[in-house]
């Protein structure tokens, strides 16, 4: 047994290429196409509304999402995913965001980021995964739109 | 998937028979008091007893709570079992609490002799080695039986971790309705009130409250969300005994606690459990603990070297058909047939599987060859950040990384590891802090705990390549050439003195 969990025999698995979560998490942040041309990039999301949006979308996607599960807490208070939470996270530690200090409240990505990653994302995927992405990140930013007007 | 569920079930039956095999409770003669190392002295019921005494519970007491953390922090050998009656003692403290405010009136008998069970039984799902073998029945194995069952009802397993699905399952299983009713029929002379409570229990209910799910249409949500909840008698136990055990001061003013909690109800529709103002301090102590939990004994290098050799070790056991103690391990509750002495023996008869067991009896644990902070990926480097990113998200490209590693570098084992990390959304927002009559909010409106995430995850948060002793050099340098070529440049010379590795810098 060379290395450690593998066990399956298999170097790649055949979901490398599919479609994950956290593909989604990014397009939403970055694809952004429902905005049109003459509309400003969102850099600044609040956090509290991407939870709300996601936890919406996922309703939308039960297939693709369906692994990002939401708690619902009392008076309506935000739904807290912990796969979104990991994501988020690993998004931070990894450097492409961050969170606005001091209120915690943004996450932060800048726009030469969501440039680069929306070109690296349209390089590896297909058309129809690229029109995948865009509708998602289309509802998102609906969604999105709405969530953050509750706060 | 109806037929997955049934199987699932059908197998959960077959265990409890083979495990309850001879099981006979005794008339329990009067309440115990049983001494906790951190709680004191607490009463448990004759009913409890006999659960606790079952085989069922008992094993917990081979199931460390921290899995092999005890090598590195040696008193870390706390248990499944004594965290199971401290989660007991804390939802009881709980139930006293609000029962002493206002509307706390509604918790009856029979409700809190349902959360009391909830309690004890919270953790009867859990696996030799806790969460090293959880990883590998469910985030390792994605088309596995808990995916299954937790895709095809996301409302009620959704969010629950493996070992809670099998807890849950086992408590509603015909073989554990067989065990308490045969353990209730023991007090049928005892007090009425005391027999009729007793059979009033539903273990649905209890089922239901260990996912921390309404337990039924008529019991409303808080009272599954003093078991599972965002601040729950779950967290309270092990924060304060994860940190006793390991030596690490992990305070929560636990007292102060209770006396803020009530029952708040502003619309008259949802009522939930909240906190006071003066018990807000509290819950940022807990949120705080769980930081320094993660950062100081989960994911300390060696903590988190033991547990990926156990979780390795399980899943080639699982994979080769292996048999250990009579046990193959195929489905998540083959995991509970066996326990930590069963494999920890050194009289394995396979030959492959007893040298590795002799390395963990033996403490001869994987060692860093690298470690990664967010400050070595650099800050302007979008492509690495993103590569980076994309392989910590990617199975497969981990595993094919450590792969190609063991044999460059000619060892048997390499891991890339990324720990987990600390979860405290739910903490944040959704533990409600009660400001007026007719006011609560998150306690994330008060205090922007995400900032403590946000300083884990920027400065903290650490990965590691880990290998055995004698393969640090060859590796590091290996890992950074293969991190390079997946276009992913580290500062060597930051990555090599985390990993205490100063001296190859020059070289």
């Amino acid at each position: 047994m060379i290395s450690s969990h593998l066990g399956r025999g298999k170097v790649e698995d055949s979901s490398e290429d599919e479609l994950r979560l956290s593909d989604a998490v990014l397009a939403a942040f970055c694809f952004q196409s429902g905005r049109g041309e003459g509309k400003k990039q969102r850099t600044r999301l609040r956090v509290n509304a991407v939870y709300r949006a996601f936890a919406e979308l996922r309703k939308k996607y039960p297939d693709w999402l369906q692994d990002m599960s939401f708690t619902y807490g009392p008076a309506d208070t935000v739904p807290i995913s912990g796969a979104l939470e990991d994501i988020l996270f690993d998004l931070g530690a990894s450097g492409i965001m961050s969170v606005e200090n001091p209120r915690y409240a943004y996450l932060k990505i800048p726009a030469f980021k969501l440039i680069l990653i929306r070109k690296a994302i349209t390089e590896r995927r297909n058309e129809a995964e690229q029109g995948e992405l865009r509708r998602l990140a289309d509802e998102f930013d609906q969604l999105y739109s709405k969530a953050s007007r509750k706060g | 998937m109806p037929g997955a569920t049934r199987d699932f079930e059908n197998r959960i039956e077959a265990f409890l028979q083979e495990l309850l095999d001879g099981y006979t409770p005794l008339k329990i003669r009067g309440d115990k008091i049983i001494r906790d190392a951190i709680l004191g002295h607490n009463v448990f019921y004759p009913h409890e007893i006999n659960l606790i005494d079952s085989p069922l519970m008992q094993r917990l007491r081979r199931v460390h709570q921290t899995a092999l953390a005890y090598l590195t922090y040696p008193a870390a050998t706390h248990t499944r079992f004594e965290h199971s009656l401290g989660v007991v003692i804390f939802a009881q403290k709980i139930i006293d609490a609000l029962k002493s405010s206002s509307r706390g009136g509604l918790i009856s008998d029979v409700k809190t002799a349902e959360i009391r069970l909830a309690a004890l039984l919270h953790d009867c799902g859990h696996g030799l080695f806790s969460h090293a073998s959880e990883i590998v029945y469910d985030e390792w194995d994605p088309t596995g039986e808990i995916r299954t069952l937790k895709r095809a009802d996301p409302k009620l397993f959704g969010e629950a971790e493996g070992h809670e699905i099998l807890s849950y399952y086992i408590v509603r299983s015909a073989r554990f309705r067989e065990l308490w009713e045969d353990i209730i029929s023991k007090y049928n002379m005892a007090p009425a009130k005391q027999f009729r409570i007793l059979t009033k229990v539903n273990l649905k209910r209890v089922a239901n409250m260990i996912i921390g799910v309404k337990a039924s249409s008529d019991y409303p949500l808080w009272l599954s969300k003093i078991i599972n909840g965002p601040f729950d008698a779950d967290k309270l136990d092990y924060m304060g005994r994860d940190g006793y055990f390991s030596g690490l001061v992990t305070p929560v003013d636990t007292d102060r606690l209770f006396v803020s909690l009530s029952i708040f109800d502003p619309r008259g529709d949802e009522p939930f459990i909240c906190v006071d103002i003066g018990g807000a301090t509290v819950l940022e102590q807990i949120l705080f603990n769980k930081m320094l939990l993660f950062s100081s004994v989960y994911n300390h290098h060696k903590v988190r070297g033991s547990f990926r050799m156990i979780a390795s070790l399980l899943q080639e056991i699982r994979s080769k058909q292996w048999t250990v103690s009579g046990t193959r391990l195929k489905f998540a509750v083959d995991f509970l047939r066996l326990d930590e002495y069963d494999l920890l023996n050194s009289k394995q008869v396979n030959r492959e599987l007893r040298v590795k067991v002799r390395k963990l009896r033996e403490r001869i644990l994987v060692k860093r060859a690298l470690v990664i902070s967010p400050q070595a990926l650099k800050e302007k480097d979008l492509v690495s950040q993103r590569k980076f990113f994309e392989l910590e998200q990617q199975q497969s490209k981990k595993n094919a990384m450590e792969l190609e590693l063991a044999q460059k570098a000619g060892c048997d084992t390499v891991f890339v590891d990324f720990p987990p990390r600390p979860r405290v959304e739910k903490i944040g927002k959704q533990s409600m802090v009660r400001l007026s009559e007719d006011t609560a909010v998150p306690l994330s409106k008060l205090y922007p705990a995400s900032g403590w995430i946000e300083g884990y995850s920027q400065y903290r948060r650490r990965s590691y390549v880990l290998v055995p002793s004698g393969y640090e050099d060859a590796v590091a340098d290996l890992a950074l050439k293969l991190f390079a070529e997946r276009d992913i440049k580290l500062d060597k010379k930051l990555c090599l003195e985390l990993a205490k590795r100063p001296r190859r810098l020059g070289s």
